[in-house]
């Protein structure tokens, strides 16, 4: 019945692999948290970002090491699998982007990049530096590039950056403005994970620091994964229908002082398609919708002071446009996205 | 999206809980009771919606409510009961206030349970609506069967005003079956559907075709307190027959009909209906109906002559041809003397309840047949012609008693009583109350014992039950003298008759005067039954010596007859079974009755189709949809396997709850039935998925009776029936 494991191959079966090699390995690294592994994977091949809220010592660190050393660059460029940047009040720019130095031997400026050239970005408690940093951190995570003395470098084309805040100790932050929380796909908050997965954490501590079970992963198989899921999940143009209905509910939401924005709406459908990938599927279900839209939604929106529960909102303002979905599929033919004829056509009016 | 718990979508709840609640009150209590039941039904809607909120149990609230209850009508009891609260706040604000009472507690006590039980199992919103649909149906059964207790007010003004009352009460009809189905679809979570209404038209249709007609009357009149009916007489022949403890006696005006049934928790309904032909007032103050007589002392109790010699102006049967009443000597009715003493005056008697004599205003002189205005309403009807008393008793002084033609047996008859010298001595002691020179006459002695009882005798309803081996009369007049019109009566021809005054005691019923209004409609209730003391004065016949103590213990319970209805019930006893409408424009209750019946009859006739036919549409709709995968074209083949996997899951009442995805749905019965999440993906990727099923209709065929399979295993065969034959199951399917 799997239609990826189904006899003829699928064209979406490397994706598949390369999604099940670096899910392994993650789990491997990393107990107790197979939700977030997910969500970083969704993340990392619907090439979006991903903020984690948590606490410290939550294995933040060891998932995004793990992830990065999981993919192996064959290219020949000098672009590490990972960095870590611990982001401090007193932090630079340059200090991530990195400089241009004189080198007297050639007489020429010389760029020398900073931790932002790795695959695999971990920007530890990013809200702690000042908004200069965290803007051109931000950007060149939209860009996929830095601008050092007027010459702009290009990132590599799998940048992925994970950054953490910690939502408690706020003091002497600077907390991310909407706009800025925009830029990143997910915002996942963790929690502590039960008690058996701790447990085995502490177990398996000596196992886990010695071998990987499973092979690299190329960089080039990630790119490529990225664009087969973009290329063959199939997203019904009713599922379209229901994103912005869901949307359009939400900026009518009483609660809800900003609504969605329509990139947000764009971000989604990447996610979607990846989300159903690693369920197996090949085409996009109201219950991906479900699950993403409090990860996707919850951090572009502005809620009023006093609703304990952004996910409570979203999903209110999901019910009636998912039902509807769900609906559709019982009444036989669903309806083909054909624009309805614009009544008022532009052009001249006298 | 409006939040449902707002007021406004309890408001349709509370005006038709209102609206049934006053229409029921409107015919069963006073003014300030409706106005409480009305005032209950708001409270128990802000009630319910105070408690809701609370983590309450059910069962605790269902005992707290029956206990309030028990209460509530103790507390009002004992306010009836107690002659002293009585005696200090009136017995009309007495009855006032325990009605308002009763229908302000026994609503709330009723309605907030059922509300709150309702929010949380649906069974009770099954509960509610049956109480609704009971409330509104008894009161058009009521219209149907012209019962007594019901709410007038809803059609009397239009036919005052000579309306046809049929279209207000279809319009009415309709707007209420709107409003029900705006309220149950107001509430309706994904659970309720549009069965909530269908189920109350059907019930609906069921009371008024299966409730056969005219049972209803006969209940209410049982329930009512079957007072002077027959089975009453026949257990208490001791008391002289008529309707036991409810017998009263005249209060103090001698005029005024005091109702006891009040105290003793029993309603007043109306017996019969009296048309008198031409004004008359009674000189004795009150209109006595004489229905039988007792006169026969056999040396325990007085008892109806048996010979039928005697008192023969009783005991007739119903006339089926007129009957002279063999009358006696009441000479006069001619005009021509100085003062008219009698004369003729012709009434029609209407019965409502069975009795198993003729009544009628003394003294009867003829009775003749009459047909019955409405068989429905009425048990039969006859015309009396009596010749009426128009002196007063100051005449009587002049006359000597009994009659020149009887024989000494009939003397010995008329004068027989028991052997107790203390009857002479009382006798004796009142007649020392006459001036000298009148205590020589016996008219007079008779009338110095009626003032001597007068005065020395309290009247009171609530007497113990003497046993049966005691003389009563005995133990009312040397005890403590307390007793009501039984006693009195019986008492009074006892020391009548010591003195040698020819006397009886008569049975039958005594409205006062005043009741009758300025209309020509005298109205009998069962609280008007009563005995009363009679002499014989020469040439007059039997006349009345009533017995009304000044001291009254138990005041008895005044309800003022309904001058409206008095007059309408009277208009109807006068129609004549075949006159026009025209003639009688605001008598058209009957009409209406028959329009009503006959509209109900169309409707069921019409109704028996249209249900049948649509329970075929149904079960058609429900078979089709499960055999669809059969036919259908291989694009729709998921589709319609999957809705009819869907149906027999819905059978067994399994469905999809609103909000939930399809994948969780099999997921979640995913346990039982595991075909289920295969025949789910091939669904959604044939709904929202890229390429055509892959399948063929076989293996969807196979799925989906895989699914229908595995969900009926393990199940009760009745079970798994019940689902095949619930003819909407598949309506909620989505």
């Amino acid at each position: 019945m799997d239609p990826l494991s189904a006899p003829a191959p699928h064209p979406l079966t490397p994706a598949a692999e390369v999604a099940r090699v670096l899910g392994s390995r993650l789990r491997a690294a990393i107990k107790g948290r197979d939700e977030v592994i997910n969500l970083i994977l969704t993340a990392l091949f619907a090439d979006g970002h991903v903020l984690l809220e948590d606490y410290p010592g939550s294995g933040k660190t060891t998932l995004a090491k793990a992830l990065g050393e999981s993919i192996s660059d064959a290219s020949g460029r000098h672009i590490a699998p990972f960095r870590r940047v611990q982001f401090t009040p007193d932090l630079l720019p340059s200090d991530i982007t990195g400089v241009s130095i004189f080198d007297p031997p050639t007489g020429r400026f010389e760029f020398r990049p900073g931790p932002i050239f790795a695959h695999v970005l971990l920007a530890d408690e990013i809200n702690r530096t000042s908004p200069k940093v965290q803007s051109a951190m931000l950007e060149s995570m939209a860009e996929k590039q830095v601008t050092v003395d007027n010459v702009t470098y290009p990132l590599d084309e799998l940048f992925f950056v994970i950054a953490t805040q910690n939502p408690r100790d706020l003091a002497g932050t600077y907390p991310l403005p909407v706009a800025q929380l925009d830029r990143f796909l997910f915002k996942i908050n963790m929690d502590y994970i039960d008690r058996e997965s701790e447990v085995e954490v502490l177990n398996t501590r000596r196992q886990r620091r010695s071998a990987p079970p499973d092979r690299l992963v190329s960089r080039d198989e990630v790119i490529v994964a990225r664009q087969l899921i973009e290329q063959y999940v199939f997203v019904h143009p009713l599922i379209n229908h229901c994103l912005v209905d869901t949307a359009r509910n939400l900026r009518a939401h009483k609660k809800v002082l900003q609504g969605l924005s329509t990139r947000s709406l764009v971000l989604m459908i990447p996610a979607l398609q990846s989300m159903a990938m690693l369920a197996g599927r090949d085409y996009v279900t109201p219950q991906d919708i479900y699950y993403l839209a409090p990860y996707v939604f919850g951090h572009r929106l502005v809620i009023a002071p006093g609703v304990g529960e952004m996910k409570k909102v979203v999903h209110e303002c999901l019910a009636e446009p998912l039902e509807q979905l769900t609906r559709m599929t019982l009444a036989g033919q669903a309806p083909v996205a054909t624009p309805p004829a614009d009544p008022y056509p532009a052009g001249p009016v006298n | 999206m409006t939040p449902r718990n707002s007021i406004w979508w309890k408001l349709p709840g509370v005006v038709i809980w209102m609206s049934a609640v006053g229409l029921l009150a409107a015919g069963y209590t006073a003014p300030a009771g409706l106005l409480f039941a009305l005032l209950g039904v708001v409270t128990a809607f802000v009630l319910a919606g105070a408690l809701e909120a609370l983590p309450l149990r059910l069962g605790r609230l269902w005992l707290a409510a029956a206990g309030v209850m028990g209460l509530t009508v103790t507390l009002s009891a004992f306010l009836r009961g107690n002659s002293t609260v009585v005696g200090l706040l009136g017995s009309e604000s007495v009855y006032a206030i325990t009605e308002a009472e009763n229908w302000f507690v026994g609503v709330v006590c009723w309605l907030t349970p059922v509300l709150l039980s309702a929010r949380r199992f649906s069974l009770f919103l099954t509960v509610e609506a049956a109480s609704l649909v009971g409330i509104f149906s008894s009161v058009l059964a009521a219209h149907r069967d012209g019962s007594i207790h019901r709410p007038f007010f809803v059609t009397d003004w239009l036919l005052e005003r000579n309306y046809d009352p049929m279209p207000f009460f279809l319009g009415a009809g309709a707007l209420l079956g709107i409003l029900l189905v705006v309220w149950m679809l107001s509430r309706s979570s994904a659970k309720r559907t549009l069965l909530d209404p269908v189920l109350l038209i059907a019930m609906i249709v069921a009371l008024f075709l299966f409730l056969p007609d005219g049972k209803l009357r006969q209940l209410s009149a049982f329930a009512g307190g079957a007072g002077g009916s027959e089975k009453d007489k026949k257990e208490r022949p001791h008391h002289g027959g008529q309707g036991g403890k409810g017998e009263q006696q005249q209060d103090q005006n001698q005029n005024q009909d005091p109702n006891p049934s009040g105290g003793e928790g029993r309603k007043s309904f109306p017996v019969a209906v009296v048309s008198l032909h031409d004004d008359y007032q009674p000189p004795y103050g009150t209109f006595y109906f004489r229905q039988d007589t007792l006169s026969n002392y056999n040396g325990r109790r007085l008892v109806r002559d048996a010979s039928g010699k005697l008192d023969t102006d009783v005991g007739m049967p119903f006339p089926a041809e007129p009957i002279e009443v063999p009358l006696r000597d009441r000479a006069d009715t001619a005009p021509g003397g100085r003062e008219r003493i009698a004369h003729r005056l012709r009434t029609t008697v209407a019965l409502m309840t069975p009795h198993s004599k003729p009544f009628g205003l003394i003294d009867v002189s003829k009775l003749e047949p009459a047909p019955n205005p409405d068989a429905k309403r009425f048990e039969r009807a006859y015309k009396v012609e009596s010749i009426v008393l128009d002196a007063d008793f100051g005449t009587l002084l002049n006359r000597s008693l009994g009659s020149e033609k009887w024989t000494p047996e009939m003397w010995q008859h008329y004068t027989e009583v028991p052997e107790d010298a203390r009857y002479r001595q009382i006798a004796e002691q009142a007649k020392q109350l006459l001036p000298a020179h009148l205590r020589g006459i016996p008219i007079a002695q008779a009338l110095a014992i009626k003032f001597w009882m007068d005065k020395n005798t309290t009247y009171n309803l609530n007497v113990p039950q003497v046993d049966e081996d005691a003389d009563p009369v005995a133990s009312f007049l040397f005890g403590d003298r307390n007793g009501y019109c039984v006693h009195l009566a019986h008492s009074a021809v006892y020391l009548f008759r010591t003195m040698g005054v020819p006397s009886r005691v008569s049975i039958g019923y005594a409205v006062g005067a005043r009741q009758r209004g300025d209309g020509s409609t005298i109205l009998i209730r069962n609280g008007d039954a009563h005995a009363w003391p009679e002499v014989y004065v020469r040439g007059l016949g039997w006349v009345v010596l009533d017995i009304t103590p000044e001291k009254v213990i138990t005041p008895p319970q005044e309800e003022k007859v309904d001058q409206d209805l008095q007059r309408m019930l009277g208009e109807m006893a006068r129609q004549t079974p075949g006159s026009p409408k025209e003639e009688n424009p605001p008598a058209g209750d009957g009409d209406l009755r028959k329009a009503l019946l006959e509209a109900m009859q169309g409707l069921s006739k019409a109704m028996v189709p249209v249900l049948l036919f649509t329970l075929g549409a149904l079960y058609l709709m429900k078979f089709w949809r499960r055999c669809e995968p059969r036919f259908c074209s291989p694009a729709r083949l998921p589709v319609a396997s999957y809705r009819a996997a869907l149906d027999s899951l819905a059978d067994l009442g399994l469905y999809r709850e609103r909000g939930t995805s399809r994948e969780a749905f099999a997921r979640r019965v995913a346990e039982r039935v595991p075909a289920m999440t295969d025949l789910t993906e091939l669904h959604m990727r044939a709904a929202l998925g890229p390429a055509v099923p892959r399948l063929g209709r076989e293996q969807y065929l196979a799925l989906s009776a895989a699914v229908a399979r595995q969900a009926g295993h393990g199940m009760q065969w009745w079970r798994r029936l019940l689902g095949l034959l619930h003819p909407l199951s598949w309506w909620k399917v989505s």
